[in-house]
């Protein structure tokens, strides 16, 4: 029962992973004040780059990792540029670049990797291995849980911590926030709400590479069309859930994690029904938490989705 | 005619820059471009069967689209089309199955209404937080979407299950609120035809009446248009409402014509709403035709990929292409009249 139970806590942080990198970069995204439903596309376009790099490569992760964060940061390049510089709606353009990222990934993954008709590409290619933290991975439940993962898992907590300092401690952090909530003061105090905005999105588009490339090139090995299938969105719920909190967000992830993680128990023990009931509930879980969030205060940055027109 | 002319032509640059952009795509990446368009074309245009299996297509993203326009009029970003669509049609298939005993018409007309209340319940919950809460609609929205679309998962595997199928479905709707064809040997049903006039209604509301007055203002500047005493928060959820009835009936609508729900109902209409809504600028007149060229791409995406060997996502490729040039086009051409005032010594 024990072992099971462990299995379920592994697979849950498995599956929380991608979600709560992506949903680190999204918070200072977010608290910079951008409203980003294109982390979808982002993710899923690093996962294609992932993929054919290191298939490109004879097998070389780390290249395939690091032509996912260019991938990332190129569309996260194209949202900044149509959102902060021509001001376009950025739920509209955030939709636009989605399609264009599925098409895209679909278009040349037939193009490069596939032969006629099959569903999915015959060729695997090697992932990122986990590696077990000596003496920590000796602890019995916990080691599943945290010690025995590849080090996108171990990335992502050292984010969470890092993402914290950098909100809580340190004086780019209250820019970002000043930004966020009130661009024009911030302006008039002498940030650079532009250039602040800029970075903020082009560092979300290195977590959306990271995140993408855990789902090719750590998970399986393999490349499938529209293979995030609404991880993007799911990060921006964790956001919310965490209320636009590091700490608060890795709670999130885990909580879509285990969902997903039961629904995958339930489905294998046959009962497939109740499982899709279950994968809905973090869903739910998020709207009552936005409610009750918003009863007490406002936690979304006041001024998330709103271009900033210097006057 | 040339003043009512112009508001098309930044759209029109706009999709004609889209279809070069994918023509060049196609040629740098080695296919025939020509025959890939053609077989598109052709798909959609060859004769009265695939002009009835495009406008097939058409219904269901005429409805979703007409969904955000009105949401968008009164500056809601309704991403939760899907959603509302999918509220539609579970309500729909429950009174297609559950009332076979009236007849046919009836039956149809009250999957309609039903589609419609489904759909504007699910609308209305983004309306109300944001009105009462300040919520953002665009979380509460994309949330629902996946609640939905998992309460869809779990119905055509349990209560509503088939079980005289092997895949996951629900039972069939009644024979007679099968959508009948128009035309013989031809996928033309009345989903195209209905969403015709309901745009032409939306569009004499918006436009038209006083309601449509309050609801354009508030999306234009809310802050004026409470200082003139319009209440802007159940205008709000007045438009959340009423663009969730407009999905609900595209996903009755779509019962009406797959004739059982199932998961996959909706590839993403919601999402290709916004596509529509946009190319159109938010007008629900001139989403009938936006309408008709994603259905257009729809219909021929398949046919691209048998006969070019293009994969079937790329028209995915062409409508985001669409998409970001059009908003492009859309937020200078704002500029431009801005500027155009303050040279006239209009006020701000």
């Amino acid at each position: 029962m024990s072992l099971i139970l462990a299995n379920f806590l592994a697979a849950s942080m498995r599956m929380a992973t991608p979600l709560l990198i992506a949903a680190l970069g999204l918070i200072i995204s977010e608290r910079a004040g951008l409203m980003n439903i294109s982390a979808e596309g982002a993710m899923l376009a690093a996962a294609f780059a992932a993929y054919a790099l290191t298939a490109a490569t004879g097998n070389n992760v780390w290249i395939g990792l690091v032509a996912a964060i260019f991938a990332g940061m190129l569309v996260a390049g194209i949202f900044a540029y149509t959102s902060i510089h021509l001001k376009v709606k950025q739920v509209v353009v955030g939709a636009g670049i989605n399609m264009l990222c599925t098409g895209m990934t679909g278009f040349l993954f037939r193009r490069l990797f596939r032969g006629e008709d099959a569903i999915v590409s015959s060729m695997t290619v090697s992932t990122f291995q986990n590696y077990n933290i000596p003496l920590l991975s000796d602890i019995p439940f916990l080691n599943e849980l945290f010690f025995k993962h590849t080090f996108f898992t171990y990335f992502a907590f050292i984010m969470v911590a890092v993402t914290w300092v950098i909100i809580k401690k340190t004086s780019l952090g209250i820019k970002i926030i000043s930004v966020g909530e009130n661009p024009r003061a911030a302006d008039s105090l002498g940030v650079n709400v532009i250039a602040l905005r800029y970075a903020a999105t082009l560092y979300s588009g290195v977590m959306f590479g990271i995140a993408g490339a855990y789902l090719s090139i750590v998970q399986g090995g393999i490349f499938t069309e529209n293979m995030t299938a609404g991880r993007g969105f799911i990060a921006m719920a964790v956001v919310v859930l965490g209320k636009w909190h590091p700490g608060g967000a890795f709670l999130g992830a885990l909580l879509f994690g285990a969902s997903n993680a039961l629904q995958m128990l339930l489905q294998n023990s046959g009962n497939n029904t109740l499982g899709n009931l279950i994968l809905g509930i973090p869903y739910a879980a998020t709207i009552i938490a936005v409610i009750l969030v918003s009863r007490s205060r406002t936690a979304a940055p006041s001024a998330l989705g709103t271009p900033y027109v210097k006057s | 005619m040339t003043k009512k002319l112009k508001p098309l032509l930044k759209p029109t640059l706009a999709l004609t820059i889209a279809i070069v952009a994918a023509w060049l795509i196609l040629v740098v990446a080695g296919y025939d471009a020509g025959e890939a368009f053609g077989s598109l074309w052709k798909a959609s245009f060859k004769n009265l069967k695939t002009v009835g299996t495009m406008l097939n297509r058409t219904s269901p993203i005429l409805f979703t689209g007409l969904s955000v326009a009105v949401a968008m009029q009164a500056n809601m970003m309704n991403i939760g089309a899907e959603g509302q669509f999918l509220g539609g049609a579970i309500v729909a298939t429950v009174i297609g199955i559950y009332c076979d005993g009236l007849p046919g018409p009836a039956l149809i007309a009250l999957m309609v209404v039903g589609g419609a209340l489904g759909g504007a319940i699910v609308g209305a919950i983004p309306g109300l937080l944001k009105a009462k809460m300040n919520v953002s609609e665009v979380i509460i929205t994309i949330m629902l979407n996946y609640v939905f679309q998992y309460v869809v998962e779990f119905l055509v595997r349990g209560p509503l299950k088939d079980t005289t199928q092997g895949e996951p479905q629900s039972w069939k709707i009644a024979d007679q609120a099968w959508l009948p064809y128009l035309v013989d040997g031809t996928k033309l049903h009345m989903g195209f035809f209905l969403g015709v006039a309901v745009a032409i209604l939306v569009f004499v509301l918006l436009f038209k009446t006083y309601i449509g007055f309050e609801l354009r203002a508030v999306g234009f500047n809310l802050t004026a248009a409470q200082t003139t005493g319009i209440n802007a928060k159940s205008t709000m959820v007045l438009s959340m409402v009423l663009a969730g009835a407009l999905a609900g009936i595209g996903g009755a609508i779509e019962i009406g014509n797959n004739h059982y729900l199932i998961d996959t109902l909706s590839p993403g209409y919601g999402f290709t709403a916004i596509a529509v809504s946009a190319l159109a600028g938010n007008n629900p007149i001139g989403v009938i035709f936006t309408a008709m060229i994603f259905g257009f791409l729809s219909a021929g995406s398949t046919a691209m990929q048998r006969s070019a060997g293009v994969s079937a996502t790329f028209v995915q490729v062409f409508q985001g292409l669409i998409v970001i040039f059009v908003a492009i086009a859309a937020v200078r051409s704002v500029k431009k009249t801005r500027k155009v005032k303050a040279l006239k010594g209009g006020s701000k």
